[in-house]
């Protein structure tokens, strides 16, 4: 819970309105580049195979730095790296995207909330 | 209007539900933290940064001065300073619209456009972040609000954002043919292994290496993906 003398108000406002701008300059980073970087050859590979890549580092980011602070549990990594991939193989199947998230957070509940209840407060550590 | 929203729609659709139910999650999270109603919905409107937000509220629940909150934030979003390479070579024409294409790049935002196999034109991707957008806030109202009337924790909502991420990399690695990004992703988190940093610093430490890998992959081993145009 926050704190009686707690932060909110005008200030946590400005805060979060500076955070914002913060936020909006790392976002356009590439937008203020010079022209010259976007006629580099190895751009075209980097738009391709960068994102892909981006997305499997969220996964592997979190785990390894949910390692680094001890909170790492492998058997909840498991058990949803495990409900990630039968949701995947769902989504190859019938190709419905919305059906596919549904069943994996149907999944999940039904895993780590009845299964495994008891262990709950561990089930998101490793999220990205 | 319409002709621009009716295209980004079904495009925008499986990233919107992924926000409104994380939003709501958000919305939770915050009001049980005793943020009330209102204020998850500011920082949801001005913010829009989906793991940053959580960790505000972490952060201001623990009594962390609102500076220490500034460089956790900033470290954690360290990561989008990739974001917008490719979008350069088809940003909008307008201020507005590059203004607006620059605040509604989160990760999923980005993901999704960059998994479309033609490239969509500016008024379509900026509908498609605002779209995301307006899903994040609209969840994060609800959660709240259910969050002031109702004690309940669903926490499996959050799972959701993670089945997306393994959707979009399942769809990257089709659309492309290339296990480059499996190859790139896994080398470039051994950096960051034997160092003790945050989430944040740990992707823009390891998004570098990913850049250099797939530096080196291009001049070492030149494809037909070299020749073709860079959108």
């Amino acid at each position: 819970m926050i704190p009686d003398e707690g932060p909110l108000g005008w200030g946590f406002l400005a805060f979060l309105l500076i955070g914002a701008a913060g936020v909006f300059v790392q976002r356009g980073a590439p937008y203020f580049l010079p022209r010259a970087v976007m006629d580099w050859p190895v751009l075209g590979t980097l738009n391709r195979l960068l994102p892909g890549t981006l997305i499997l580092l969220f996964f592997l980011v979190s785990w390894v730095t949910q390692a680094q602070a001890g909170v790492f549990k492998a058997w909840v990594l498991g058990v949803e790296i495990a409900i990630l991939l039968v949701s995947v193989g769902i989504h190859l199947l019938l190709r419905q995207v919305l059906l596919t998230i549904a069943t994996a957070v149907a999944l999940h509940y039904v895993v780590f909330h009845h299964a495994v209840g008891w262990f709950l407060e561990t089930a998101f550590s490793w999220s990205p | 209007m319409l002709s621009t929203l009716r295209p980004a729609l079904p495009i925008a659709a499986p990233v919107m539900v992924g926000y409104f139910t994380v939003g709501a999650t958000f919305g939770l999270t915050a009001t049980q933290a005793g943020f009330g109603w209102l204020w998850p919905v500011v920082i949801s409107l001005i913010q829009f940064a989906g793991a940053a937000q959580f960790m505000i509220v972490a952060m201001v629940a623990q009594g962390a001065a609102l500076t220490e909150i500034a460089l956790v934030v900033f470290l954690l979003n360290l990561r989008h300073v990739f974001y917008g390479l490719p979008f350069l070579n088809n940003r909008p024409r307008s201020l507005v619209g590059r203004i607006l294409m620059i605040f509604w790049l989160t990760d999923e935002t980005y993901s999704l456009l960059t998994t479309r196999t033609q490239t969509d034109p500016p008024p379509v991707q900026i509908a498609v972040g605002g779209l995301n957008y307006f899903s994040w806030a609209a969840g994060t109202l609800l959660g709240s609000i259910i969050g002031q009337l109702l004690p309940l924790q669903i926490d499996s909502f959050a799972f959701a954002l993670s089945a997306l991420f393994a959707i979009l990399l399942t769809e990257q690695i089709r659309a492309h043919r290339s296990v480059v990004p499996l190859v790139a992703g896994g080398l470039a988190v051994l950096v960051i292994v034997p160092l003790e940093v945050s989430f944040g610093i740990g992707m823009f430490i390891s998004g570098l290496a990913a850049i250099a890998v797939i530096t080196l992959w291009h001049v070492l081993r030149p494809t037909p993906l070299n020749k073709g145009n860079s959108s």
